[in-house]
């Protein structure tokens, strides 16, 4: 027998290992391919300064690229480029102006009551870009870090799935899709803000929480928790509903501990949690409380604008709060809102999935495989979703106008329940199906809402 | 691994690039041309059953095919049918003379107007050739004896505009955004200004939408296809 006639194994012939070719078949990377294409979509389609507050974040961008320095709360302007531009693009064509004339040294506040990590991030990228005019600076900050951080978000939203439906491999792939062919998260996350870091950072805060209950506490899972706790706290205040949870799920993991001194064991684990963001962050809040300032957040002369001034309750039960909150969640673009009916579907789904969660819920308790989503986790999700509606409201309340991005964080949970809610009808031999169906009509009213609703309508 | 399996995904990514190319191809979009001043609103009287508001105005773009009105959303919820005509003006006078080119007529449910905006839409067969000329839109309500329809105006009236109710002149305008229909390569032409190098070119945008397209087609594959217990992954949080 001749050398050559001797059969080799598959192993020899390939050129990279085994693993290489398992992650060619992943859906991480059709995932990613996707989350760019959208996000590239949303961000070109989007015109310069249209988005919640661009030239405030753009601003911070710019003051941080050219100064080197953190502004205090409160304090900068945005630079008089950033006007002349207002005016060239025609800012206030967004609410129907033929034209927009700001003086060219008029005084707008940039962003700066928001720490500055994403800001600091996409100094590179401004600095790449100077050769550009402004508006092309913009829209590269929005493409290679914006646009950069949704993809991110993307696949560490599949990486949660995975955690929370081990078993369903329809949920882990549809998950992410929802996320995709979300109209308003992609335009709010592929401009210039920190709310797409803000909602990264806080998915692998409860990737790293969920993987704690699941693993237990570890030092390597501990430390992961109060870094993204504390990177969290720098990009934005709203991280600060985070702290509550942390200290909770880590109080139960111990109180779970039956002796004594395993709990003293772990003790220190949970400390260091809830001391690393502390250690990371606390340099900035200290600086603005030598400045006199510990929680930059001013109260906007228009609080109670939209639904008058009344208390929480009262907002939530007898005012069109709920609904305002949901309709600018789904997709209204910044005065270019979805058509009603859109609204009114989506609504009624919500109400559907919450439905089909009771469902799995007790179909489960008797047959397992009816259940959706674990009831801890379901637990948990639906408990984090309320406590930023319940915080929407309360910023309603007491400082200014509320909109459906402040529940943005919590992105993951919320498509999480409502896709395992509106499976939760279906028995489990039909869910891999009806999953593709619904992700199929979600991406016709993703790519319908990009091109005939925003694209065609925001000039 | 079966021969119809390994090529089963790139089949359907294939065929969701097709659709997708097909669409976009031959789709129509309603682009809109001129918008109402939202910080100048101002609100007109009360629209009655039998009264007919109308406003006259030249259109800015040919295929005109769309045009929004709104309501005051602080106003009682009305309920009936919003009638709307659209018909072509007389060059020199400023009611319609009878005579008319273009006629269009659309209904629509109170119901459907916008919780959001207020904007009630009105669509209609595009009528081509319509840059330039002046049409007279009316606009009527059958309430059914409910609370009168209570529509929004613009205080500036603009070069040409001209707003009557029962034929008598009002002040400003009624607020109405006007849209006009166009292919794939009209919509794609909004988004070319200051965007940086060719990104807001066709010959960019639209290759990024078939990847998209073909890793959707990948994915939506992946998620219906049955899998056997051994092609399951195992997953490290079990």
């Amino acid at each position: 027998m001749s050398i050559s006639k001797i059969p080799s194994p598959k192993s020899q012939i390939r050129f990279f290992g085994p693993r290489f070719h398992r992650s060619l078949h992943s859906p991480l990377i059709p995932l990613v391919l996707l989350a760019a294409a959208m996000g590239i979509l949303w961000a070109i389609a989007s015109p310069p300064w249209r988005p919640n507050d661009e030239t405030r974040h753009f601003g911070y961008v710019q003051y941080l690229s050219r100064n080197m320095s953190i502004p205090f709360p409160g304090l900068g302007w945005i630079g008089a480029n950033i006007v002349a531009s207002e005016n060239r693009t025609n800012y206030y064509g967004q609410v129907g102006k033929k034209e927009t004339s700001f003086p060219p040294d008029a005084k707008q506040v940039m962003a700066s009551a928001d720490p500055p990590l994403y800001y600091a991030l996409m100094v590179p990228v401004d600095r790449a870009s100077q050769g550009l005019s402004v508006e092309g600076q913009l829209y590269a900050v929005r493409l290679f870090g914006s646009v950069v951080i949704f993809v991110l978000l993307v696949a560490a939203a599949y990486k949660v799935a995975e955690l929370v439906f081990p078993d369903a491999h329809y949920f882990q792939i549809g998950l992410p899709l929802l996320l995709i062919f979300h109209p308003q998260l992609l335009f709010v996350f592929t401009s210039v803000t920190n709310d797409g870091l803000v909602a990264l950072l806080y998915t692998l805060l409860l990737y790293n929480l969920i993987l704690m209950v699941k693993r237990g506490l570890s030092w390597r899972r501990v430390l992961a928790i109060g870094a993204v706790t504390g990177l969290g706290l720098l990009t934005k205040l709203s991280f600060l509903i985070a702290l509550p949870l942390v200290f909770v799920m880590i109080a139960i993991l111990l109180s779970r501990k039956k002796e004594r001194r395993e709990r003293w064991r772990l003790a220190p684990m949970g400390a260091t949690a809830l001391l690393l963001p502390v250690a990371i962050c606390g340099w900035y809040f200290f600086r603005n409380r030598l400045y006199g300032n510990v929680l930059p957040q001013i109260p906007d002369p228009t609080k109670g604008l939209n639904f008058g001034r009344v208390d929480t309750s009262k907002l939530l039960t007898r005012t069109g709060f709920n609904d305002y909150i949901i309709d600018t969640f789904l997709g209204t673009f910044s005065w270019a809102p979805l058509p009603g009916a859109a609204f009114a579907w989506f609504k009624t789904a919500i109400e559907l999935a919450a439905g089909g969660l009771g469902v799995s819920l007790l179909a489960g308790y008797w047959r397992r495989s009816w259940l959706t989503i674990r009831p801890w986790l379901a637990l948990l999700m639906s408990s984090l979703v309320m406590v930023f509606f319940l915080a929407a409201a309360e910023f309603e309340v007491n400082v200014a106008s509320a909109q459906g991005r402040y529940l943005f964080p919590v992105i993951v949970p919320f498509w999480s329940l409502f896709l395992a809610g509106l499976a939760g009808f279906v028995p489990p031999r039909w869910r891999p199906r009806a999953t593709a169906a619904l992700v199929a009509g979600f991406a016709v009213f993703g790519v319908w809402a990009l091109m005939v609703q925003f694209m065609a309508r925001v000039s | 691994m079966r021969l119809s399996s390994i090529w089963s995904q790139p089949a359907a990514a294939i065929i969701v690039v097709i659709v997708a190319a097909l669409w976009i191809s031959f789709s129509s979009f309603a682009v809109v041309d001129d918008k109402p001043d939202t910080s100048a609103q101002t609100k007109l009287p009360p629209l009655r059953p039998g009264q007919i508001l109308s406003e006259r105005f030249t259109a800015p773009a040919d295929n005109l095919s769309r045009i929004d009105i709104y309501l005051d959303l602080k106003a009682p919820k009305p309920n009936g049918k919003i009638i709307f005509d659209l018909t072509e003006a007389d060059k020199n006078r400023m009611l319609p003379s009878g005579k008319t080119a273009v006629k269009r007529e659309a209904v629509i449910s109170a119901g459907d107007i916008d919780s959001f905006d207020g904007s009630g839409r009105f669509d209609f067969q595009p009528v081509p050739a319509s840059a330039g000329k002046r049409f007279m839109i009316d606009v009527s309500f059958d309430s059914g004896g409910g609370a009168p329809l209570h529509l929004l105006g613009e205080a500036d009236p603009e070069a040409g505009r001209w707003l009557s109710l029962d034929g008598h002149a009002q002040p400003g305008d009624l607020a109405i955004s006007l849209y006009h229909s166009t292919g794939v390569a009209g919509l794609m032409a909004r988004v070319r200004p200051f965007r940086p190098g060719g990104s807001g070119s066709d010959l960019f945008l639209i290759p990024v939408f078939l990847v998209g397209a073909g890793s959707f087609g990948w994915l939506l594959w992946q998620i219906a296809a049955p899998r056997s217990s051994r092609e399951r992954p195992r997953n490290p949080a079990d």
